[in-house]
């Protein structure tokens, strides 16, 4: 199972090798919202701007910034274009960057 | 008769004199060769194949096996590692050690690893422990975008290469090291190979391969750890 974000604005600017993932959160409490998370540092941005300041979560218990819920737990996921779409963040998407339509997402 | 004997002589002497020779500096390559071959093979890492064993070898051989029966036995040379700069160095479990994660992580509970070299491998990360999102860099992944580091060696080779690598960095050995807000980021420069670049970049450039490690620690956790 694929485990990287279907749509990414950028390479990771701190550690190089990662991808700066749209990811959406607080899908079942009609609260959603979306951040930037490198799929291999895990910095976090709460905008989809790399250049913006960034922060890190706890490395063994890590929570989403805005919601404080788990940030990988199942009120949040990579982001779809609809997701993309409802936060507004479209613009922000790299295509180079997406994973294939037929490639499985998490 | 004598006189025979003597034709024969004269007229074998040439031969006969060759004959021996050669079967000398037969004797002598095979002597050589025998004795320097497991030499070879364990200092060049190269492969060269053992002559056939006599019968009276192998009673000798019989007689040393049971003499040492208590002892490990060798390896037959098709499964000694071929030594390579292409594959980490893996020290193999001593017996005691068995119990050990890959042979290398200590099981300190709650989910919590610990490698020789001092590094933590602990719960996190979209995969959900980092010894999981680690495995992700033992395989290749030819459609994620951009770059993905593949480690030599699967789990094994990737851990004891990320404790090699943490060595280094921790003596400074062609190492660059960023810290900000409890993260380090280690890029240590290997000497050799350690895996390859793959992810769709490295399939277009036909995975070259790679030599550095970048580590991105938290205090001693494996935040995570490529080759790139």
């Amino acid at each position: 199972m694929a485990m990287a974000p279907r749509h990414s604005i950028d390479y990771c600017p701190i550690c190089g090798g990662g991808l700066c993932g749209i990811r959406i959160c607080g899908m079942t409490d009609d609260k959603p919202h979306g951040l930037i998370i490198c799929d291999e540092c895990e910095a976090i941005w709460t905008e989809p701007d790399s250049s913006a300041d960034h922060q890190y979560p706890d490395a063994e218990d890590a929570c989403c910034p805005t919601c404080e819920k788990p940030l990988w737990g199942p009120q949040s996921r990579w982001a779809t274009w609809d997701d993309c779409s409802e936060l507004g963040w479209l613009d922000a998407i790299d295509p180079q960057l997406d994973i294939r339509s037929d490639e499985g997402f998490v | 008769m004598t006189e025979t004997m003597d034709k024969a002589t004269t007229r074998r002497g040439p031969t006969g004199k060759q004959t021996t020779f050669g079967g000398l500096v037969l004797a002598f390559v095979i002597a050589l060769y025998t004795y320097a071959q497991p030499i070879l093979n364990e200092r060049m890492g190269w492969n060269l194949p053992a002559l056939p064993k006599t019968g009276s070898a192998e009673v000798a051989e019989s007689k040393t096996t049971t003499k040492t029966a208590s002892e490990p036995k060798p390896r037959p040379l098709a499964d000694r590692p071929v030594a390579s700069s292409t594959k980490p160095t893996i020290k193999p479990a001593p017996a005691s050690d068995l119990k050990l994660l890959y042979g290398l992580l200590k099981d300190l509970g709650g989910e919590r690893y610990l490698s020789p070299g001092g590094l933590l491998f602990t719960r996190g990360s979209a995969e959900g422990h980092r010894l999981d999102h680690l495995e992700r860099h033992t395989v290749d992944d030819p459609q994620r975008p951009g770059k993905h580091g593949v480690f030599d060696g699967g789990m094994e080779g990737a851990l004891a290469t990320i404790d090699r690598a943490y060595e280094r960095a921790i003596a400074g050995a062609k190492t660059t090291k960023e810290v900000e807000e409890g993260r380090t980021i280690y890029t240590v420069d290997m000497g050799s190979r350690v895996g390859y670049i793959g992810g769709r970049d490295g399939n277009r450039q036909n995975k070259p391969m790679a030599r550095r490690v970048k580590m991105v620690l938290d205090k001693d956790r494996v935040i995570t750890a490529y080759p790139l």
